[in-house]
């Protein structure tokens, strides 16, 4: 009498095993550039925190006026790092406390540069979408208290050769 | 009259094998009556109801077992076409799940110039910024 329903639990074990594989099998698989062009980003913004197709349109516009700012900011942090390491390689104290100083007030720049541009963002979208996006993309951004997603640019220990 | 002898042990003992109903008293009525309805059970093949339980009871419970007999079946074949769904469900909720980390995560590179400076640094040939 126990065997039958032992029996219909395992088929629907193998069943829903089946439901799961066939399901992976038939999804496309995701490319590595999955979200890489800005189109990309703004149909997912708008499909994830409901933008209006107005809204969608401002935050390109955004999003092309911050560009610039975060590709100096891109070029500056390459320069800085490039002196912190001519300066472990010269082994000169000054110069290595200079570099670290600028690695530290462009973290703060950039962090303060990045959370700007979110909120201006997340004021295109609803109260609650603006909240879920804000706690979304600061867990991610880097040098943020609490940041999860991205990897850490921490500067090169003095050790490194 | 002359009162009859006292009977011979010899010829009591072949009486009471000639005569079965020798010694027997008669049961009290409810024992005499549970007796009966036991010799009746145990020829119908009808189980011994619980206490409690009236004689409809004892009817209805042969036709609810067939009744669970009867409805298996379907509820086999849902359980499977629900495990079934519920395998499909959870993949491609995993899928999305997958998909939206990744524009999460491009979302920040294209936006964080320390991201940026760390996918340049590690490819160079790939820029991860675009617009």
């Amino acid at each position: 009498m126990l065997r039958r329903p032992v029996v219909i639990f395992i088929l629907a074990l193998v069943a829903a095993l089946a439901g799961y594989g066939i399901t992976r099998l038939a999804l496309r698989p995701l490319s590595p550039q999955t979200g890489a062009t800005t189109d990309a980003q703004l149909a997912w913004l708008e499909r994830e925190f409901g933008l209006s197709p107005e809204a969608r349109e401002e935050v390109r516009r955004i999003k092309a006026a911050y560009a610039p700012i975060c590709e100096d900011h891109c070029i500056a942090i390459g320069r800085a790092e490039a002196a912190r390491k001519s300066a472990l390689a010269s082994g000169d104290p000054a110069a290595l406390a200079a570099a670290d100083a600028e690695l530290a007030r462009l973290k703060e720049v950039c962090a303060e540069a990045t959370l700007g541009h979110l909120r201006s963002i997340a004021a295109h979208m609803s109260p609650a979408q603006a909240q879920r996006f804000l706690a979304l993309m600061q867990s991610r951004v880097a040098h943020h208290p609490g940041r999860s997603g991205a990897p850490d640019l921490a500067p090169p220990s003095a050790s490194a050769p | 009259m002359h009162p009859s002898p006292a009977p011979d042990p010899a010829l009591r003992a072949l009486l009471r094998r000639a005569d079965p109903a020798d010694g027997l008293t008669s049961p009290p009525p409810a024992a005499f009556a549970a007796a009966v309805h036991a010799r009746i059970r145990s020829e119908t093949g009808l189980a011994r109801p619980a206490p409690g339980i009236d004689s409809v009871s004892v009817t209805h419970v042969p036709r609810a077992r067939a009744l669970a007999r009867q409805l298996l079946p379907l509820a086999a074949a849902l359980a499977l076409l629900a495990s079934l769904g519920a395998g499909s469900a959870f993949a491609y909720a995993k899928h999305e799940r997958e998909r939206s980390e990744r524009y999460v995560s491009a979302f920040a590179r294209s936006i964080d110039p320390w991201l940026m400076h760390a996918d340049r640094s590690t490819s160079p040939a790939t820029p991860a910024h675009r617009h």
